[in-house]
């Protein structure tokens, strides 16, 4: 079997997708939003760099903030559910497949690596007032951990212990947070008269992960189950925000329990009429992905309004995350999500309609109450 | 007696260029359980599809208590209750949220559910998994909660398709229980099934579907005197009037 030819197959597929909805993304006034982001980050960047007090140890905290991207380095293999049954018996030879992939990997994770250097590197230039080989530096580094990550991460995912797997990408991420604190600190970090016992301390470490490594290279085998969990989760992120802007239609929805959001549909009362809202609400609150994203835009608008000075931007953000919201909910009782549902309960389109409707009206309401208690906080 | 369901001539199916069922006409009273019996395709299916008002007759009319579906949508639906083949639920609902908003859209007042509701819980051992998913449930459990669901609302019409497959022993006997209990309450059942023993023991009348009509109708001696057979089963009597062709 060509394994090559499978993996370019599943990538092709991929990137016609993305491409497919990165259109729709384009036009769903993505880039306006992005632009006005843009625009609040080009003005208030030089001013939050200021206020930075002189005692805060600028080089670790970037260094904290890069290896957090850095170690997290999620593995996507493209694999489907069939595989389990057609490609576990050629698992030797899947080792072509997997490196394509972690090729992959390192390449979309260097993407966002990136554009977090990018954004991090004036802090850093302001601060430090770092030049020459320091820059040089600062640009390879973070790429050269990122492949180790990536590479050691994979084997890690052979672990069946959970907890254990946990341990190795603590350490995972120690080890890349102590190299980087310690070249962005030009050396500094963790040295006492110029002997930089961190690194050393941590050069003992890294030679001992790495027998532990191969013993788990020799002692577990692929895990393709949880191969296809982690493949599954990603590619229904994917779709996921794919979603804000386009039904997708086979999508599967995650339902979460989310106990501490449902009372709020209790508060309906019982009555028939009612019956449709208690139904709307109660759906859209246990979605994963529909509140999750209102829950977000509320708790990130009243964040923005808290900490803008004046009330014109004040306004100016609760306007525009009005909108948002309002055309994120326009997604509630979709057609295509709740179709073999009429028949279930004699709950008529009319009455679901109007409770849709409703659910909007209440959810919007309670936004704009949120945010007026921000302001009224913050007067 | 009272006629609950009237079905009269009817001719239907999914698309309007082919007949699935033809002429079709029985009824139920009320206190009576009626079997509808047929393979696989004979159309049992597609005949409770025009009953609950998801397919509309090219022929014929239906009525349940006197009314028809396009007469009244609203009130024509809350006649019945329906347990389906393959359960329906809402995935953001739990067992318990299903029942209450069951309860709720059917016009029970609170009382009434709360009455209700633990003694079916208890019935069909459901008590434990009352706040968990359907969709962590099995197939069996999740046709429990359509029973329940139906079986709440107390209608006065039960349409009942294939409700024993995938259902355990204990659930069969709760639920064929149950029924024959709404039977002496006044209600009527409508039930297709597969599982001839099981009809033979709890059913008053027979209907006998084949290729999208009905081959025969009536009690057990009935059918025995029409088909020559006066000491066999159900069974017996059903391939014979099959294999006739």
């Amino acid at each position: 079997m060509d394994v090559d030819a499978l993996f370019r197959k599943r990538l092709r597929r991929f990137f016609k997708e993305v491409v497919l909805y990165g259109q729709y993304m384009a036009n769903g006034g993505v880039l306006m939003v992005a632009i006005f982001l843009c625009g609040l980050l080009a003005y208030y960047y030089p001013l939050l760099i200021q206020a930075i007090p002189e005692w805060f140890p600028v080089p670790v905290a970037i260094a904290f903030l890069i290896a957090l991207f850095v170690a997290r380095s999620p593995h996507r293999t493209f694999l489907l559910e069939a595989d389990l049954l057609f490609l576990t018996p050629a698992e030797t030879k899947m080792a072509r497949y997997f490196q394509k992939a972690q090729i992959y990997n390192f390449a979309v994770q260097g993407i966002g690596l990136f554009l977090v250097l990018l954004l991090l590197l004036p802090l850093y230039q302001v601060k430090i007032g770092a030049a020459g080989v320091q820059l040089w530096l600062y640009w390879g580094i973070p790429f050269v951990l990122k492949g180790w990550n990536v590479y050691t991460s994979w084997i890690t995912m052979r672990l069946t212990d959970k907890s254990q797997y946990v341990a190795y990408t603590l350490v995972r991420f120690f080890l890349t947070f102590l190299m980087l604190a310690w070249m962005l600190s030009e050396g500094s970090f963790l040295a006492y008269q110029g002997v930089p016992y961190g690194i050393v301390i941590g050069m003992v470490v890294l030679v001992w992960f790495h027998l532990r490594l191969q013993r788990i290279l020799k002692k577990h085998a692929c895990q393709w189950y949880r191969l296809l969990e982690m493949e599954n989760g990603l590619r229904l992120r994917f779709y996921q925000v794919a979603n804000q802007f386009r039904d997708v239609p086979f999508l599967q929805q995650q339902v979460k329990q989310r106990k501490w959001l449902v009372w709020a549909a209790d508060l309906i009362r019982y009555q028939k009429s009612n019956a449709g809202r208690v139904l709307i609400l109660k759906s859209f609150l246990r979605s994963g992905d529909q509140a999750g994203m209102y829950i977000r835009l509320v708790v990130i608008s009243s964040f923005l309004i808290l900490i803008l000075p004046g009330i014109l931007p004040k306004a100016a953000v609760a306007v525009l995350f009005f909108f948002m919201s309002a055309i994120q909910l326009k997604g509630i009782g979709s057609s295509a999500r709740h179709q073999s549902r009429l028949s279930l309960l004699p709950i008529n389109e009319q009455q679901q309609k109007s409770a849709v409707i409703w659910v909007r009206r209440v959810l919007l309401g309670v936004q704009g109450i949120v945010h007026v208690l921000v302001v009224w906080l913050w007067l | 007696m009272e006629m609950l369901l009237e079905v009269k001539e009817v001719t239907g199916g999914y698309l309007s260029n082919r007949t699935v069922i033809e002429d079709v006409s029985f009824h139920i009273r009320k206190g009576e359980i009626v079997a509808l019996i047929g393979l696989n395709g004979a159309g049992k299916s597609t005949t409770i599809k025009h009953i609950l008002g998801l397919l509309e007759p090219r022929k014929g009319e239906i009525r349940i208590a006197g009314k028809t579906f396009s007469a009244d949508p609203d009130s024509y639906r809350h006649t019945y209750g329906y347990i389906p083949e393959s359960p329906i639920y809402y995935e953001e609902l739990t067992l318990w949220e299903h029942l209450e908003l069951a309860a709720m859209s059917y016009g029970l007042d609170k009382e009434q559910f709360a009455e209700r509701v633990n003694p079916l819980l208890a019935e069909f051992h459901m008590e434990a998994v009352k706040e968990r998913f359907p969709q962590q449930f099995s197939k069996g459990m999740r046709q429990k909660l359509m029973i329940m669901m139906a079986l709440l609302v107390q209608p006065s019409l039960y349409i009942v398709d294939e409700p024993i497959l995938g259902l355990d022993p204990l659930g069969i006997r709760s639920l064929l229980t149950w029924l024959e209990r709404c039977k002496q309450q006044g209600a009527g059942i409508l039930m297709s099934t597969h599982i001839l023993a099981t009809a033979e023991k709890y059913c008053d009348r027979f209907i006998i579907m084949h290729k999208g009509r009905i081959k025969a109708q009536g009690t057990l001696e009935e059918l025995r005197s029409l088909t020559g057979l006066p000491h066999h089963s159900l069974d017996d009597i059903y391939l014979r009037l099959v294999e006739e062709e």
